[in-house]
């Protein structure tokens, strides 16, 4: 629990998601919340978190002790089809980031894969799919000459913990159109004595 | 009256301290928590059945577009949600209830006329 400075309570501040330039990752943001106790504008942040990471993704994958792992993607257009002869392929950029956030600061750095298919299966040597981490990459196409725009980025999270699944086997009524009870339910209290 | 059981299936292949939950839908309407009797926290793999009482949030009518959710969650995570259509019939509550108070009304008209039975 933070500190109260005495006559004035805490404000807290939500720095807005800031991308790293460096980094430079469409969808990948880096959240820090900041705690100000002198409740003054403008003032310094005593205390500042952890920065946490998120990314826009609707449909974040879940992957569940996954060893290998396989990109795909949908080609870009080219409006002049042109230079011609100096082929196309595509980058494919992915960063690793640990769940625990002991060790989220130890993060690998971007790696930078070129291809010519629209389907990457990621070789051992260039990552290795470790438990209880989430994974982010995009693409981009290039004709050779130019590159176009990275895509946004895409995720998906790699749990040790494979969670429970249910299925509903059947839904009946216990009670007849006459109001009695059905002849073959016997649950619980309302057992047929 | 309008109770349902739902029977359901669980694996959890780490063993034990699983949930569920159930939730229901009706035509483009938002995810409800179903009502049950007691909810299935903390049970293991295996068949289990739970009771919906159906009439805490519907009505005694007939609706035949009520889709049933279920998803399981253990400490960590949430597995994939299974969905099932289904019919839930409370007509026939109000009709059993027309049928008593209609018979409340022939008994005291007639208690009144003197046509009772002697006592």
């Amino acid at each position: 629990m933070p500190p109260v400075a005495s006559g004035s309570a805490p404000k807290v501040f939500f720095n807005s998601p800031r991308y790293r330039a460096q980094q430079h990752f469409d969808g990948l943001c880096i959240c820090e919340v900041a705690v100000s106790v002198s409740s003054q504008i403008g003032a310094d942040f005593e205390y500042i978190s952890a920065p946490f990471y998120f990314v826009f993704d609707h449909d974040l994958e879940k992957l569940f002790n996954a060893r290998k792992l396989t990109l795909t993607w949908n080609a870009a257009t080219d409006p002049d089809h042109l230079p011609l002869g100096l082929g196309r392929y595509f980058h494919v950029q992915w960063r690793g980031i640990r769940s625990s956030p002991i060790l989220r600061m130890r993060i690998p750095a971007f790696r930078i894969s070129p291809m010519r298919s629209s389907c990457f299966d990621v070789p051992d040597n260039q990552l290795v799919l470790e438990d209880d981490h989430a994974y982010f990459y995009r693409v981009r196409m290039s004709d050779g000459m130019d590159y176009g725009a990275w895509s946004l980025a895409n995720a998906f999270h790699n749990y040790s913990n494979v969670p429970p699944v249910v299925r509903v086997v059947s839904i009946e009524p216990l009670f007849t159109k006459d109001g009695r009870l059905q002849d073959h339910l016997h649950i619980g209290r309302f057992q047929r004595g | 009256m309008g109770d349902y059981k739902i029977t359901f299936t669980l694996d959890d292949s780490n063993g034990g301290d699983a949930s569920v939950e159930f939730y229901t839908r009706r035509r483009r309407n938002r995810l409800t928590p179903v009502s049950l009797i007691s909810a299935p926290v903390h049970i293991d793999s295996g068949t289990h059945e739970v009771i919906w009482r159906t009439m805490r949030q519907m009505s005694n009518q007939l609706y035949s577009d009520i889709v049933l959710y279920a998803r399981a969650t253990d400490l960590v995570n949430y597995g994939p949600q299974d969905s099932f259509p289904t019919t839930i019939d409370n007509g026939w509550i109000e009709s059993k209830r027309r049928r008593h108070r209609i018979g409340q009304i022939h008994r005291g008209r007639a208690r009144r006329l003197g046509h009772t039975k002697a006592q």
